[in-house]
């Protein structure tokens, strides 16, 4: 060792010494006798004890608690084996007693270890550490765990038990944050939304929970979010319906804001339930105690609620209404023969036939049995009455066929004004009603007008008894057929009796009533196609009466005239036709007379007619021709084969050049299209020269023949 | 030495088993005092193994980690004593010796390194100490330190082994507190030159 090292090593060992008084834990010698060496000023000041007392005494004797404890049998091993020992304070509570400047105990963890020098003398040392705040702090740390376990423990506890209680419970749950995020479903809420909870768990509630509007099926906006911003319930019984992939759901649904203690929003409840069944049902039983079963038309619960809107509204307004009240007539004829089956599928039928008839505005209901009530809102007089009369032809021309049957029925109709003077709507009711009987009354088929007493007699009277004439003419076969002749100028010698039918009513006392006083009237309210069918029957029935007098002429042509309105439908071709087939007068001795303008305004439809009447082999003539703005053209279209002129025309050629004119021209495109020209109104004997000399086919007029009664006029060729 | 077993006269072994349980009756006195209760330890078997084989062997028994102590000593032979258990063992030693029944495993982990170096200290002193007086050889040990981990890593350098031992005398120890009885291992890595210490001593002390 040279210098140096000599003097490091002597610094070294100089220094262990000041360790050894300063180290801050315990150390203690001892030698082979358990005596003591010494110790640090760290052990002096907890054991309070001066080692200058200590000195060379036993250890166990200066610290007599020691005895047979592990630091004494430690010291030992260290001594006699020179085995090194731990002695800790949990195992151990007999170590040193070392007291802290509180006066507390000091925990001790102890090591002891052999010491052995080079003289073979064993000594042992004695490391004391203080690891009371160690103890003190693991306390603590245990005691905490210990607290938080059973907190924990708890909240678990409780946090099942919510969850049990909200996985138990029928409706669905759904929690979500502040934000609107999805924080827990419930299984009903994951069966009815179609997503699993832990799928939708952190997403916006809003993709996980569709909802559209049960009427407009458009979608509606999340209640969630509606809750969030108002912190109020948001609730809804009647409107949403849940989407689900391919199905829906009707839903009630509530959503509730969730607070905490501070009354801050930390997220919402949303609690909603299936009720799809009782929705449907109860739209369904809304429906039926509205509506009639069997015909779908209103019932009438839901007709006098109409009324009453109607009549509040008349009160109110100054447009008309009017109610009219059906009743069908030998509707009980079908129930009886047939079934109540068959009277079932009439009243269906019917309503359709019927529904045809109104506009969309107009209420249609069934008030019961065979009786039926329509709502006219905002129908003055005169369109109600041909509503009115629609809905009976209509149902005039309704044929019912069951099984191997057919059936007629007709309506009763009578029809009652709103004026808003009435005190309740039962009143216009009973007064339809009472129209409607006084319809019946009168022989049925009809459309009856309520009359107000004398003092309020309502300003429609008059037209109303137009009606009520024209329908009881009807029925009481006040009409007369007369018949004027058509005088053939060109061909003298063809013979042949060419006459025009035609038709006039007799009054109450008798007296001759044109056809310039009905037929307006006839024409306004559809009355018009009862006439010509009376026409056609009567024509036959005197037809029939004379040939078995014996008195018809073999060449007889009787020319009748024919309605627009005729042509509409099959029901008065069905009716000649027939009475053709029947009748042993051969179908050429007819001619069908029709208005060009009649023609014209549905040209299809007249086209067919005629043509089919054609093809029985009676004739057809277009009347009053020149009078419309029509084209030539049209002509071609018809299948006629006569062209009476318009006696318009006519009547001044002797005296009017272009009258004249006009009478040539279409007397020569008639001759050119191989029809026979009929001049009207020839009055007097120059008109007749003229015709002759244009070449005019037939002259008809007062100038050649006045009307007589049609069974007259035979009677009268027989005495003549 | 090869790596099988050393095959030693079963009378050699049972004298290292009767000495060893010497010492152990002594540590259980100790223990029993300390905790207050009996405390009862016993050597059912002794056995000479490689380090690869003592592995195999107590890996057999301790599916997971182990803790316990290990103590290096020095002297007329030196090596590495090691007390394990397996861990769910060790916790359950603890619990025993601490005598709180009540204690989580989770509670127990802080005061295990504690009991569990105290304990093995105590047990592989005793040890160490019959077979000192076995040979009346003087001999150095270290303080214990505390080991926990997977088996390979405590048989390994990291462990904190000293010597490249070859040869593990490997003891099965029977710890019983009360009705609690827990199993654990003793071994003693020792190098070459130490093993033939040893059993030269072993010969000497049955005057072979």
């Amino acid at each position: 060792m040279n210098i140096t090292e000599n003097n490091q090593e002597k610094t070294l060992e100089q220094l262990f010494k000041p360790v050894f008084l300063s180290c801050e834990f315990g150390l203690i010698i001892v030698d082979s006798d358990f005596h003591i060496i010494d110790w640090n000023p760290w052990f002096t000041k907890y054991c309070e004890i001066d080692i200058s007392n200590a000195k060379a005494s036993n250890i166990t004797d200066i610290f007599s608690v020691l005895k047979g404890g592990r630091v004494e049998r430690g010291i030992f091993s260290a001594i006699k084996n020179g085995l090194s020992s731990v002695v800790s304070h949990t195992l151990n509570k007999k170590a040193f007693p070392l007291i802290n400047a509180s006066g507390g105990y000091l925990q001790q963890q102890i090591m002891i270890k052999p010491l052995l020098l080079e003289n073979k003398q064993r000594y042992c040392l004695i490391q004391i550490s203080d690891v009371t705040a160690n103890v003190n702090r693991e306390k603590q740390l245990l005691e905490q765990s210990k607290r938080t376990k059973a907190i924990s423990e708890k909240l678990a506890q409780e946090k099942e038990r919510a969850h049990v209680t909200l996985d138990s419970i029928a409706d669905a749950v759904i929690t979500t944050d502040e934000a609107g995020k999805i924080l827990f479903m419930n299984p009903v809420a994951e069966m009815l939304t179609g997503f699993f909870e832990e799928d939708a768990q952190h997403h916006n509630v809003s993709q996980y929970f569709k909802l559209i509007d049960e009427k407009t099926r458009k979608p509606i906006p999340c209640p969630v979010t509606q809750c969030l911003d108002t912190q109020d319930i948001i609730s809804n019984e009647t409107d949403h319906v849940l989407l689900r992939d391919m199905d829906y759901f009707s839903i009630t649904d509530s959503v509730a804001p969730i607070f905490d203690e501070d009354r801050d929003v930390i997220g919402t409840v949303l609690v909603f339930r299936d009720v799809t069944q009782s929705r449907a049902l109860s739209a369904e039983l809304n429906w039926q105690a509205m509506h009639d079963p069997l015909t779908g038309l209103a019932n009438r619960r839901q007709f006098e609620s109409s009324m009453k809107e109607l009549l509040a509204k008349a009160k109110l307004d100054n447009q008309k209404h009017h109610l009219l009240y059906l009743d069908l007539d030998q509707f009980k004829v079908v129930n009886d023969t047939c079934g109540h089956d068959a009277g079932d599928e009439l009243l269906k039928q019917v309503s359709v036939a019927l529904v045809k008839k109104l506009r969309k505005s107009d209420v249609l209901a069934r008030l019961g049995g065979d009786e039926f009530g329509v709502l006219l809102e905002g129908c003055d007089v005169e369109n109600t009455i041909s509503v009115a009369n629609n809905l009976r032809q209509a149902v005039e021309d309704f044929r019912f066929g069951w099984q191997t049957q057919s059936f007629r029925i007709g309506v009763s109709i009578g029809v009652a004004e709103i004026t808003g003077e009435e005190g309740k709507a039962s009143e216009i009711l009973s007064a339809a009603d009472a129209a409607c009987y006084s319809a019946k009354e009168s022989g049925r088929n009809r459309v009856h007008f309520h009359q107000l007493d004398e003092s309020g007699v309502s300003s429609h009277q008059e037209e109303m008894q137009w009606i009520s004439r024209l329908q009881a003419a009807l029925d009481n076969d006040d009409f007369v057929l007369y018949l004027q002749r058509i005088q053939n100028i060109k061909s003298q010698n063809v013979p042949s009796e060419h006459y025009e039918v035609l038709l006039r009513m007799v009054g109450d006392n008798g007296e001759t009533i044109p056809p310039g006083a009905f037929l307006p009237a006839a024409e306004r309210f559809n009355l018009v196609g009862s006439l010509d069918h009376w026409v056609v029957e009567n024509v036959f029935k005197t037809l029939a009466a004379l040939k078995i007098q014996g008195v018809l002429p073999e060449q007889l042509v009787l020319a009748i005239n024919l309605s627009g309105a005729s042509m509409a439908n099959d029901s008065l071709l069905e009716t000649i036709t027939g009475l053709l087939d029947e009748s042993s007068i051969p179908a050429e001795c007819f001619c069908f007379e029709v208005t060009e303008t009649a023609a014209i305004s549905n040209l299809t439809q007249a086209s067919n007619f005629l043509s089919q009447l054609r093809s029985k082999g009676c004739k057809i003539a277009l009347d009053d021709f020149g009078s419309g703005l029509s084209s030539f053209a049209y002509l071609k279209e018809l299948p006629i084969d006569y062209l009476k002129i318009d006696g318009y025309f006519v009547k001044d050629i002797a005296i009017d050049g272009i009258d004249k004119a006009f009478v040539e021209s279409i007397n020569q495109i008639g001759q050119v299209m191989g029809l026979e020209t009929i001049a009207e109104f020839v009055e007097n004997d120059a008109i007749l020269e003229v015709l002759t000399n244009l070449g005019v086919n037939y002259a008809q007029g007062y100038g050649i023949h006045k009307p007589i009664a049609f069974d007259e006029v035979f009677c009268m060729s027989e005495q003549s | 030495m090869s790596d099988n077993k050393l095959v030693l006269d079963e009378f050699f072994v049972d004298a290292v088993a009767e000495v060893l349980n010497i010492g152990m009756g002594s540590a259980a006195a100790s223990l029993s005092e300390m905790i207050d209760d009996e405390v009862r330890l016993s050597v059912p078997g002794v056995e000479f193994v490689s380090r690869l084989s003592a592995t195999e062997i107590i890996g057999a028994k301790a599916k997971t980690d182990v803790s316990g102590v290990h103590q290096s000593f020095q002297g007329a032979f030196g090596g590495d004593a090691m007390l394990l258990f397996p861990e769910e063992q060790s916790l359950e030693l603890v619990r025993a010796v601490l005598q709180q029944d009540d204690m989580t495993l989770e509670d127990l982990t802080e005061m295990e390194q504690e009991a569990m170096t105290e304990i093995g200290n105590v047990i592989l002193n005793a040890c160490l100490c019959s077979m000192a007086d076995m040979f009346g050889q003087e001999m150095l040990g270290e303080i214990p330190q505390f080991v926990k981990g997977t088996l390979k890593k405590v048989f390994s350098a990291e462990g904190g082994l000293e010597h490249s031992e070859a040869v593990v005398l490997l003891l099965n120890m029977d710890f019983a507190v009360d009705a609690k009885s827990v199993q654990g291992y003793v071994t003693f890595l020792m190098d070459v030159d130490s093993v033939q210490q040893f059993i030269k001593h072993i010969e000497k002390f049955l005057e072979l």
